[in-house]
C-alpha cells in the first residue's frame, strides 16, 4: 500500500478546503492571531499590575490599567468564540463534502473493482477511520492542523518579543519537551504495533452486539438458546479486552513519566535561576512575574504543540485508506464511439456473442466461468439453467459489463464489448434481480431511476407491471415516498409488489436486452405465474436472457443453455435436450416428478 | 422512558433520583469505578491552585526580602508537592481510564446479553428499538457513561474545590483591614466581591437557559438527518445496490438526493449554532468584566498596603478559577442532565425480565415423543397493527404427523409458526401442549421441544461446529452426523479446517464464505442437532436448487425420524411429502386434507399446484413452444 505522507495529506486537504470552504483558511489564521494576542495579554497583565503596585501607582492609574488589559482579554475571547462557532460547522461540512466525493467514487468505480472483498474492506476502514465522526481523519486533520498553526504563531510571537531576556530558558524548555516527546513516542510505537490485535477484539464485540440487536436474528437466537453461546464469547472478549486496556494504560503512564521527570529538572533549574537573579537584585518583582508567567505559558504551549502534532500525525495515518480509495480509477476506457460504431451499436435487436470467455473472481482459487462460448441472437429468448453456483449470475454480470472477462471476448453487435464505454453498455440492458432494491425516494423516481421522470411513462409502466390499481390507493400516487428508512410516512411494499415494481422499472427503461436473474424465487406459485405472464409480454420483440434454477422458466424461451461448474454443458431447445437425456433431462425429471398425476403413490405409501 | 420533553422544568429531586439510578448502574457494573474517578478528579483539580499559591507566596516572600535559603526551600517544597500530585493524578487517570472503558464494555455486554434474552415481543417492540437507538446515538454524540463519569465528576469536583478556595480567600480578604473607616474595611467590601462573583454566574445561567432551548430544538431537527446519513452510508456499502444503480445509471439520482439532504442538514446546523452564539458569547464577556472589577477591588487593598502583592495574585487567581469552574459546570450541567436522561434507558432496559416469565411449568419428559399440540380458536394481530394476521384458527397437530401449511404470500403461514414457537402470544384463543396452555410452560423448556428452520434463518461468523450446535462446546460426532443428514458433509470436508472453519471472513481471516444453499443446509443440520421432538420447517429449501432440494427431500426420513413435523413451502411439490395439507388464506384455514382430496375440488390448493405444475405438463410446454426456432448454438465442450 502506498503511504501518503503528512505533507501530502495536508496538501490534499488544503485543495479541498480552497474548493469547498475557503473561509476556513481565514478563520484559522484569525484564531492564530487572536490566540497569540490573548497569550501575550495573559502574561503581561499580572506583570503590569504587580509593577503598578510596587511602583506605587495611584488608584486611578491602577484602575485604568486593569480595565484596559481586562477589556483586551475580553475582546480576544469574543473573537475566539465567534470564529470557533463558524469553524465547528464549516469543518464538519467540509468533511461531509469529502464524504460525498467518497460515495461518488463508489459509484464511479467499475463493478469488478467495488465488488471485490479487498476494496469493500478498504472502503469500510476508510470510512471508519477517515470520515465517520468529528475526530476522524478528514476533520481531525483540520482541527489539529489549526491547533498547530495557533500554537506555532503564539510561540513565535513569544520568542520574538522575549527571547532577548533569557534565551537559554527557552532552549531548556525545548530540550525537556523533546525528552517528553521521546517518551511518548516510545509508547506510541508500541501502541501502533499492538493495537491491530485490539481492534480485532473490538470488531468481534461489535459483531455480537449488532447481531443481538438485529431483529432478523431474534428468532433463531431464541429457538436455539444461543444466549449462552454468545455469553461464552462475550466473556472471553471481556477478559482479553480488560487485559489489553491495562497493559496499554501502564505503558502510557510510564511513557508520560519520562516527560514528567524531565519537567521536574527543567522547573528546578528555571525557578532556581529566577530566584537567584531576583535575590541578587538583577530582576525586579514585576519582571519576575512576567518571566514566571512566560515560562509557564511556554511550557504549556509546547506541550500543546506536541500533542497537536502527534494528533495531526494520527489524523494523517487515519486518512491513508481514504486517500488510497479516492485515488482509485475506473479501468474501463471512457472514450467516445465513432459514428460507424454508434450505428452498429444502435442496431436492433441486439446480438451478443461470448467466445471462450473465462472469468475468475479476484482472489478466488478457481475460475467461476470456464471457456464459455455462445451467441445470444438478435431477438432470441435464451434460458440459462443450472444448480446454484453453476456460474449463471456471473455470466449475466459479464454480459452486462458489470464484470470483465479474465480471458476471451464478448461482442455486442460485433463490437468488442471491452472497448465500449460502460454507460453505452449499461444502456442496453434492463435487468430484474431476485433482490428488490427500492430507493428511499418517490415511487416515480423508483420507476424512472432519475430525478426527472416522465410521469406518463411511469404510470404506463406501473400499470403494465400490474401495479395500476395499487398506485391509485396511494396517498400521493406516484409521488408517494417509498420505504421507511428515512421517512415515517414512507410506504413499504410486499414481496410481490416490490417484484412488480422492479418489472415496472425495466419496462420504463425500455432497453433492447432484457435480463431476468431469478426474479421469482421468493414468490408464491400464483404470483410467480403472474410474473411469467408479464415477462412474456415484456420480452416481445426484444433479445432476452432468463436465468433460473427452476426449469419452468424455459417455457417462454427459444433456446436453453444448461450450465454446471462454470461451463455450458448442454444447449438446445427443450425437446432437443430432453431427447439427449443428459443432465438437463435428469434435472427436469426430478423437478416435474412431484407434479405428475402418477406421483401420488408416493403419498399413499407413506414413505415420505 | 428516556425522553424528557420538559427537561427545563424537571424537578431537581427527580434529576437527582435519575442521576442516582445511573450511578447505581455504574456501581453494579464496577464498584471501584466511582471511587477511582473521585481520586482522579481530586488530584487533577488541585494542581492549578498549587501553581497560583506558589506565585503568590514567592511574591510575598520577595516583598519581605526573604533570604536565598528560604526561597530555595519554598521552591523545593513546591516542586516536590507538585511532582507528587502530578504523579498521583496521572496514576489515578490511568486507573480511571481502565475503569471507564471497563464500565463501557460491561455495559455493552450487559445490554447485549439482555437483547439476547428479552422476549421476542420486546425485541421487536418499535418503542424499545427507538429508545435503544436513541441511547446509542446519544452515546456516540456525547460519549455516554464514560464522559459522564470523567467530565461530569471532574466538573463537579472542580466546582466544589473552587468554592472552598473562593470562600477561604474571601474571608481572608475581608479580615485584612486597617484602621481607616471606609467601605474597604467593612461588610460592603466582601459583599461587593460576592456581587462581582455572582454576576457572571447569573449571566451564564441566563445564556445557558437560552442556548439549551435552541440546542434541544436543533437536536430534534437533526435526528431525521442522522437517519438519512445512516441510510446513505448503508446504501453505498450494500453491493446489491451497486448492480442495479449502475445498470440503471441512477448514481446521479442517488448522489443528488444525498447532496440535498446534506446541504439541508448543514444549513440547519449553521442556523442553530449562530442562534446559540447570540446568547452564548455573553458569559465570557461577563467573566472578563468581573475579573477587571476584582483586580481593582483587591488591588486597592494592596495599593493601600493592607495586603501583599502575592495575595492579590492568589485572590484574583482563585476567584477566576471559581467563576470559570462555575460557568463550566453550568454550561455542562444541561448536557449532563440530558445524558442522565438518556442513560435512564440502560437502567430501565437492564431491569427488564430476562424473558416472558408468565410460565414456570417444566415440560413433561417423555421418551415416546407423545406431544400433542392444539390451536383453540386462535386469532392474532401484530403489535401496532389492526389487521388480523390470523383469525379463528382451530388446528390439532397429531403426534407423528407431517403437516404441510400452504397458502399465498401473506396468508398467515409464518405467523402461525411464530405463535406455535411462542415468539408471539395469541391475541385471542389458546394454544395447548398436552392440554395445557403453552404460555404456562417455562419458555426455555417449551422451546427445547422444537427444532426450527426459519425462512430467514441466520448463521453466525463462528465455526461450522459452533453454528450447528449453537454452543461453544459442540458434540463433534453429532455435528458430523447432522451435516450428513443435511447433505452438506462433503462441502465441509473440503474446507480448510473442516467443522472448525469459521463461516465468512467477518471475524476470522481464515473464514470461508458459504452459498445460500449451503447455509440453508447448515441451518437444517442445526435443527437436526437439537434433536427436538417437533420439527418446524418454514420454507427450508427456498434457497436450494432443484437437485439439492430433491436430495434434502430424500433425506426427510432421516431428518424427521418419525417426529411430528410442520412444513411450510411455496414449492407445491413438497406438499407431496406430507400426510396432511392445511391451506391458509387471509389468516384463516380454508382447506384441510390430503393432496388427492384437495386436488379433487376447486380451491386455492388446486390453483397453486396447477400454477406451478403447468410448466411440467407436457402438452402445455409444447403449446408454449410453438415458435421454437433455434437449434443448438455454439457451445464449449
Amino acid at each position: 500500500m502506498k503511504k501518503y505522507s503528512l505533507w501530502n495529506n495536508l496538501r490534499w486537504y488544503i485543495k479541498y478546503l480552497r474548493k469547498d470552504k475557503p473561509s476556513l483558511a481565514w478563520t484559522a489564521s484569525g484564531l492564530a492571531i487572536d490566540k497569540a494576542a490573548a497569550a501575550l495579554l495573559g502574561v503581561f497583565t499580572p506583570a503590569l499590575l504587580v509593577g503598578a503596585i510596587t511602583g506605587h501607582a495611584t488608584l486611578g492609574q491602577f484602575a485604568w490599567l486593569a480595565t484596559l488589559t481586562g477589556l483586551g482579554l475580553a475582546l480576544t475571547s469574543e473573537v475566539n468564540y465567534l470564529l470557533l462557532t463558524h469553524d465547528s460547522v464549516a469543518s464538519s461540512a467540509l468533511r461531509a463534502a469529502i464524504e460525498l466525493d467518497f460515495h461518488q467514487k463508489h459509484w464511479d468505480l467499475d463493478y469488478d473493482q467495488i465488488s471485490s472483498g479487498e476494496l469493500q474492506g478498504l472502503s469500510h476502514t476508510a470510512f471508519k477511520k477517515g470520515l465517520s465522526n468529528t475526530y476522524a481523519g478528514a476533520e481531525a486533520i483540520y482541527l489539529y492542523g489549526r491547533g498547530m498553526l495557533v500554537d506555532l504563531t503564539t510561540l513565535i510571537v513569544f520568542l520574538a518579543t522575549l527571547s532577548f531576556a533569557v534565551p537559554w530558558v527557552f532552549a531548556l524548555v525545548l530540550v525537556s519537551a523533546a525528552i517528553s516527546y521521546a517518551g511518548m513516542s516510545w509508547y506510541r510505537h508500541w501502541y501502533l504495533q499492538n493495537n491491530v490485535k485490539w481492534n480485532k477484539l473490538g470488531r468481534q464485540q461489535d459483531y455480537i452486539t449488532r447481531n443481538a440487536y438485529a431483529l432478523e436474528n431474534g428468532k433463531d437466537i431464541r429457538m436455539f438458546g444461543m444466549a449462552n453461546w454468545y455469553h461464552h464469547h462475550l466473556d472471553r472478549l471481556l477478559a482479553l479486552q480488560d487485559a489489553w486496556q491495562c497493559r496499554n494504560s501502564v505503558r502510557r503512564f510510564l511513557g508520560e513519566q519520562i516527560g514528567q521527570l524531565a519537567g521536574l529538572v527543567r522547573d528546578a533549574i528555571v525557578y532556581g535561576t529566577l530566584i537567584v537573579a531576583i535575590v541578587r537584585g538583577s530582576l525586579s518583582i514585576a519582571q519576575f512575574t512576567l518571566m514566571f508567567g512566560m515560562t509557564n505559558s511556554f511550557i504549556t504551549l509546547l506541550d500543546q504543540l506536541l500533542t497537536d502534532f502527534s494528533n495531526l500525525q494520527n489524523a494523517s495515518v487515519d486518512l491513508q485508506e481514504v486517500r488510497e480509495f479516492m485515488n482509485l480509477q475506473p479501468q474501463t476506457p471512457n472514450r467516445t464511439l465513432t459514428e460507424a460504431e454508434q450505428k452498429q451499436l444502435a442496431k436492433r435487436p441486439v446480438t451478443i456473442t461470448f467466445s471462450h470467455v473465462t472469468y475468475q473472481y479476484p482472489g478466488a482459487k478457481s475460475a467461476s466461468l470456464k471457456d464459455v462460448s455462445f451467441t445470444l441472437k438478435a431477438g432470441q429468448k435464451l434460458a440459462i439453467v443450472g444448480v446454484n453456483g453453476a456460474g449463471k449470475s456471473t455470466l449475466a454480470r459479464l454480459m452486462m459489463g458489470l464484470l470483465h472477462p479474465t480471458s476471451g471476448t464478448i461482442t455486442v453487435n460485433g463490437l468488442n464489448a471491452n472497448l465500449l464505454p460502460l454507460s453505452e453498455r449499461f444502456a442496453l440492458f434492463a435487468p430484474v434481480f431476485q433482490e428488490t432494491i427500492i430507493l428511499a425516494q418517490s415511487l416515480a423516481n423508483n420507476v424512472a431511476m432519475t430525478e426527472y421522470p416522465d410521469l406518463n411513462r411511469v404510470t404506463t409502466a406501473l400499470a403494465e407491471a400490474g401495479l395500476g390499481t395499487f398506485v391509485k390507493t396511494l396517498p400521493q400516487n406516484t409521488a408517494t415516498p417509498m420505504t421507511r428508512y428515512t421517512r415515517d410516512d414512507g410506504v413499504e411494499l410486499s414481496g410481490g409488489q416490490a417484484q412488480k415494481l422492479m418489472l415496472a422499472r425495466a419496462l420504463y427503461k425500455d432497453a433492447p436486452v432484457l435480463i431476468l436473474d431469478e426474479p421469482t424465487a421468493a414468490l408464491d406459485a400464483i404470483a410467480e405465474n403472474e410474473i411469467y405472464q408479464d415477462y412474456a409480454q415484456l420480452a416481445a420483440g426484444k433479445t432476452s436472457l432468463f436465468i433460473s434454477h427452476r426449469l419452468a422458466s424455459t417455457r417462454f424461451c427459444d433456446s436453453i443453455l444448461f450450465m454446471d461448474h462454470g461451463q455450458v454443458l448442454e444447449s438446445g431447445t427443450h425437446e432437443q435436450l430432453m431427447a439427449k437425456d443428459g443432465r438437463y433431462a435428469q434435472m427436469y425429471q426430478i423437478q416435474s416428478k412431484y407434479y405428475q398425476p402418477d406421483a401420488k403413490e408416493a403419498i399413499a405409501d407413506g414413505n415420505f | 422512558m428516556a425522553t424528557s420533553k420538559n427537561s427545563e422544568k424537571t424537578m431537581p429531586k427527580q434529576t437527582v433520583h435519575r442521576a442516582l439510578r445511573v450511578v447505581h448502574v455504574i456501581q453494579s457494573l464496577d464498584p471501584l469505578a466511582i471511587p477511582v474517578e473521585f481520586l482522579r478528579a481530586l488530584t487533577t483539580v488541585g494542581i492549578p491552585y498549587l501553581n497560583i499559591a506558589f506565585l503568590g507566596l514567592v511574591l510575598n516572600q520577595l516583598q519581605q526580602h526573604a533570604t536565598l535559603p528560604q526561597m530555595v526551600l519554598l521552591v523545593g517544597l513546591f516542586l516536590a508537592i507538585r511532582y507528587l500530585l502530578q504523579l498521583s493524578s496521572q496514576w489515578f487517570a490511568k486507573l480511571a481510564e481502565d475503569h471507564e472503558s471497563g464500565v463501557n464494555r460491561r455495559l455493552t455486554r450487559a445490554t447485549t446479553e439482555k437483547l439476547l434474552t428479552v422476549s421476542y415481543t420486546t425485541l421487536q417492540d418499535p418503542d424499545m428499538r427507538k429508545q435503544y437507538a436513541g441511547a446509542q446515538a446519544g452515546q456516540a454524540f456525547n460519549g455516554g457513561m464514560t464522559s459522564l463519569m470523567k467530565d461530569g465528576m471532574q466538573d463537579f469536583f472542580s466546582l466544589i474545590i473552587a468554592i472552598g478556595f473562593g470562600v477561604a480567600t474571601l474571608i481572608s480578604l475581608a479580615r485584612a483591614t486597617n484602621h481607616v473607616t471606609i467601605w474597604l474595611n467593612d461588610f460592603r467590601y466582601p459583599l461587593l466581591i460576592l456581587a462581582l462573583l455572582i454576576f457572571p454566574i447569573v449571566v451564564g445561567s441566563w445564556s445557558i437557559h437560552h442556548t439549551n432551548q435552541i440546542q434541544q430544538e436543533l437536536i430534534r431537527k437533526i435526528i431525521p438527518s442522522n437517519r438519512r446519513f445512516t441510510y446513505f452510508y448503508h446504501f453505498t456499502e450494500n453491493m446489491d445496490n451497486h448492480e442495479v444503480i449502475r445498470l440503471y445509471q441512477a448514481a446521479h439520482l442517488v448522489m443528488n438526493n444525498e447532496r440535498n439532504d446534506n446541504n439541508e442538514f448543514f444549513d440547519e446546523l449553521r442556523k442553530g449554532y449562530w442562534q446559540m452564539a447570540k446568547f452564548g458569547h455573553w458569559p465570557n464577556l461577563a467573566i472578563a468584566l468581573a475579573v477587571i472589577g476584582l483586580y481593582i477591588l483587591v488591588g486597592t487593598k494592596a495599593l493601600m498596603g493592607i495586603i501583599a502583592i502575592g495575595s492579590v495574585m492568589i485572590a484574583v487567581g482563585y476567584f477566576q478559577q471559581l467563576m470559570t469552574a462555575a460557568y463550566q459546570f453550568l454550561q455542562q450541567v444541561g448536557m449532563y442532565v440530558n445524558m442522565v436522561d438518556y442513560l435512564q434507558f440502560y437502567a430501565d432496559f437492564l431491569a427488564l425480565p430476562d424473558h416472558d416469565k408468565s410460565g414456570t411449568l417444566p415440560v413433561e419428559k417423555r421418551n415416546d415423543n407423545e406431544f400433542a399440540i392444539q390451536f383453540h380458536n386462535v386469532s392474532f394481530k401484530y403489535p401496532g397493527s389492526d389487521q388480523w394476521a390470523l383469525r379463528h384458527v382451530n388446528l390439532t397437530l397429531n403426534i407423528g404427523e407431517r403437516l404441510a401449511l400452504v397458502g399465498r404470500n401473506g396468508s398467515g403461514k409464518t405467523t402461525l409458526i411464530k405463535l406455535l414457537v411462542r415468539l408471539f402470544k395469541p391475541t385471542e384463543g389458546t394454544i395447548t401442549l398436552n392440554d395445557i396452555d403453552i404460555q404456562k410452560y417455562d419458555e426455555d423448556e417449551y422451546r427445547s421441544l422444537l427444532g426450527v428452520v426459519f425462512q430467514d434463518f441466520r448463521l453466525f461468523a463462528y465455526s461450522i461446529a459452533e453454528n450447528v450446535a449453537a454452543t461453544t462446546e459442540p458434540d463433534r460426532q453429532r455435528v458430523w452426523e447432522a451435516l450428513k443428514v443435511a447433505d452438506v458433509v462433503d462441502r465441509v470436508k473440503r474446507m480448510p479446517k473442516t467443522i472448525d472453519t469459521p463461516i465468512t471472513t467477518a471475524l476470522s481471516d481464515d473464514g470461508v464464505a458459504v452459498s445460500g444453499g449451503e447455509a440453508q443446509k447448515i441451518a437444517i443440520a442445526r435443527a437436526w442437532y437439537k434433536d427436538a421432538p417437533i420439527m418446524v420447517l418454514d420454507e427450508p429449501t427456498a434457497a436450494l436448487d432443484p437437485i439439492s432440494e430433491y436430495e434434502i427431500y430424500q433425506r426427510f426420513d432421516e431428518l424427521i425420524e418419525g417426529k411430528t413435523a410442520i412444513y411450510v413451502s411455496h414449492r407445491m411439490s413438497s406438499t407431496r411429502f406430507s400426510q396432511r395439507i392445511v391451506v391458509l388464506d387471509h389468516g384463516q384455514i380454508v382447506q384441510d386434507g390430503t393432496h388427492t382430496s384437495l386436488m379433487a375440488h376447486p380451491g386455492i390448493y388446486r390453483d397453486l399446484f396447477n400454477a406451478q405444475a403447468q410448466y411440467y405438463t407436457k402438452d402445455r410446454i409444447k403449446a408454449a413452444r410453438k415458435k421454437v426456432a433455434a437449434t443448438t448454438t455454439a457451445v464449449a465442450d
